[in-house]
């Protein structure tokens, strides 16, 4: 394990920049240490030796993933409708291509 | 006031009462109560009271009834509820109506169950306090100044409080049996894959799981009963049999043959004396019930905050990549770019314990940090459930406490996020390793505060963990005791 006590606020920027996630500065400012200290803690894990054993990503004990049998239909207006900007139909974004 | 659903469903089945009249004084209780307490963020009293007429006129007609015809629930703002409102307490997910129900949602419903409304919580399942929603904290029936535990805090505290006969809550680390305990209710978290997770709002894929919160063992059973099962619309739901009957365990009956694993971790520092005192007690009392106790050790448990907060948070930061202001919630004001619009409507939408999440998640994968943070502690992720493998080979069940406190005081913890995360030090393994959990009131401390003792079972056997539920809670008086609040309500 990598080991991190300091985390600076240009790389909290950094990752809420990949999070897609604006922060203020006063967040980043409150964030900083906050992080450091939770990842000063997860610290710990090195201690355990971990060589040649299987990592756990799902928690079914029996199973595991089947395909899906069913989907949910929904109409066109339907599943607009708790959009916050639907043009008939459709969901209405901000212009990517200039 | 309602006073459990088991008895609810009798006193409905015998006639003494009607569906109309129990729902009518859950509103009421609400609505004496609830200002104070804050754990609902929706209460569709017309859509409830139009439920219940109708499980009334077909009572009267003679049709055959759902197993919970004509009992007034509610749900935490986590599962979708076609038609109505569905926040999760996100101020991102304000005024969204989902056009289709959770299956456990479906399924309280065709058992004929009436749906009061939605249950504040902390936002998107992410707290142990139930203060992160986005709305407004939620605040303990048993002394107002305090915490009501989370996330699933609504749920407990609506349960507490006499304002519905049960509740469907979420549990990814304890978000069920944490609340369950510092409220002084039942709370079920079964094996992950027993429940269906389709239409819950999801948090921590690999860890999430739907549980019934209740005023017994026998009550949550029954609600377990009615919601687990396969379900085609969820790949992790899981195909094995539900067991019945768990709601009419014989009354009185001993734990004579069962070996019951008592952790030494669980029993060590860090436990408070009036939590450490409680146990000591309930110990006694299933020993007196003729269970063998069995000294256990689960190395691993310590290390399952600290992988906990990788994973989960991981998955947290992929499934909340769909907040993006196109397709439903809130959106942020005007932006040039689809850029900006993600960062901005995520920046505004979201409160501060879900940034400090989704910050973390995204650290732990990012490139160069992934093997040490996400793959390391998904490594560790085994060894924790390989400790409950070997464990399982000497006993039948594992005795803990359910958190290692009473309830704190709101704002105690908000500024200190560690503090927080090991709120959830003795439920947070289960979710890991999968298993079902439950929490039952054992005592109090000396500020009449009530403590939850923790019974862990092995996958797919909640039938065990029922069993010496309702057995300690026979031989015991603490899930009779209401906080005064509920005794003065209507």
């Amino acid at each position: 394990m990598v080991h991190r006590t300091l985390l600076t606020e240009d790389e909290v920027r950094r990752i809420a920049r990949l999070a897609r996630l604006d922060l203020s500065d006063e967040e980043v400012a409150l964030l900083t240490p906050q992080l450091g200290d939770v990842l000063l803690y997860v610290e710990q894990l090195a201690e355990l030796d971990t060589t040649g054993v299987v990592a756990t990503f799902d928690a079914a004990p029996v199973g595991r993933f089947r395909p899906l049998g069913l989907r949910v239909e929904l109409a066109p207006g339907e599943a607009t409708a708790a959009a916050p900007d639907a043009w008939e139909g459709s969901f209405r974004v901000p212009q990517v291509i200039g | 006031m309602i006073d459990g659903l088991c008895s609810l469903r009798r006193a409905l089945d015998a006639g003494h009462l009607s569906a109309v009249e129990a729902t009518t004084a859950c509103l009421r209780s609400i609505e004496a109560t609830d200002e104070r307490l804050g754990a609902w963020l929706a209460v569709d009293a017309e859509g409830a009271l139009a439920q219940a007429a109708n499980v009334d006129r077909r009572r009267a007609a003679g049709d055959a009834l759902g197993p919970l015809a004509g009992v007034p629930l509610g749900v935490k703002d986590i599962f979708l509820t076609r038609g109505l409102t569905t926040t999760c307490a996100s101020r991102i997910l304000e005024g969204f109506v989902p056009p289709y129900d959770a299956t456990v949602i479906g399924r309280l419903r065709a058992a004929d169950a009436v749906l009061l409304g939605k249950h504040n919580m902390d936002e998107f399942a992410m707290g142990s306090s139930s203060e992160s929603s986005g709305f407004h904290p939620v605040r303990n029936p048993w002394d107002l100044d305090r915490i009501p535990g989370g996330s699933s805090g609504g749920s407990a505290v609506a349960v507490a409080a006499g304002h519905c006969a049960g509740a469907l809550g979420t549990d990814t680390g304890g978000s069920v049996r944490q609340p369950a305990a510092l409220c002084g209710v039942v709370g079920l978290k079964p094996t992950y894959g027993r429940l269906s997770r389709f239409g819950v709002i999801a948090f921590a894929s690999s860890l999430d799981q739907p549980g019934p919160l209740a005023r017994t063992v026998r009550d949550a059973a029954a609600l377990f009963e009615v919601c687990a099962g396969l379900d085609p619309f969820d790949a992790t739901s899981a195909d094995v049999p539900v067991p019945t009957g768990l709601a009419d365990l014989p009354a009185g009956a001993d734990l004579r043959g069962l070996r019951l694993g008592v952790p030494a971790e669980c029993f060590g520092e860090g436990l408070q004396p009036g939590v450490a005192s409680a146990m000591r007690a309930a110990l006694d009392v299933l020993r007196d019930l003729g269970a063998e106790l069995v000294d256990i050790e689960l190395p691993h448990t310590r290390f399952a905050v600290a992988a906990y907060y990788l994973i989960a948070t991981a998955e947290a930061s992929s499934n909340l990549a769909r907040y993006d202001g196109v397709r439903f919630g809130r959106r942020a004001g005007a932006a040039d770019d689809l850029h900006d619009l993600y960062g901005a409507t995520r920046g505004a939408g979201f409160g501060l314990e879900v940034k400090r999440r989704i910050m973390l998640g995204t650290f732990a994968l990012s490139a160069g940090y992934y093997d040490a943070y996400y793959q390391k502690a998904s490594q560790v992720r085994t060894l924790i459930s390989r400790d409950f493998d070997r464990a399982f080979e000497a006993v039948d069940a594992i005795v803990t406490p359910t958190s290692p406190t009473t309830a704190f005081r709101l704002g105690e913890r908000v500024a200190d996020p560690l503090q927080m995360y090991l709120a959830d030090i003795f439920t947070i393994a289960c979710n890991l390793a999968g298993l079902p959990g439950m929490s039952i009131p054992c005592g109090f401390d000396e500020l009449n505060l009530p403590v939850g003792l923790q019974l862990l079972g092995r996958a797919f056997d909640e039938a065990t963990v029922c069993r010496v539920g309702a057995a300690y809670e026979d031989a015991t008086d603490w899930t009779a005791r209401r906080p005064s609040l509920a005794e003065a309500s209507p």
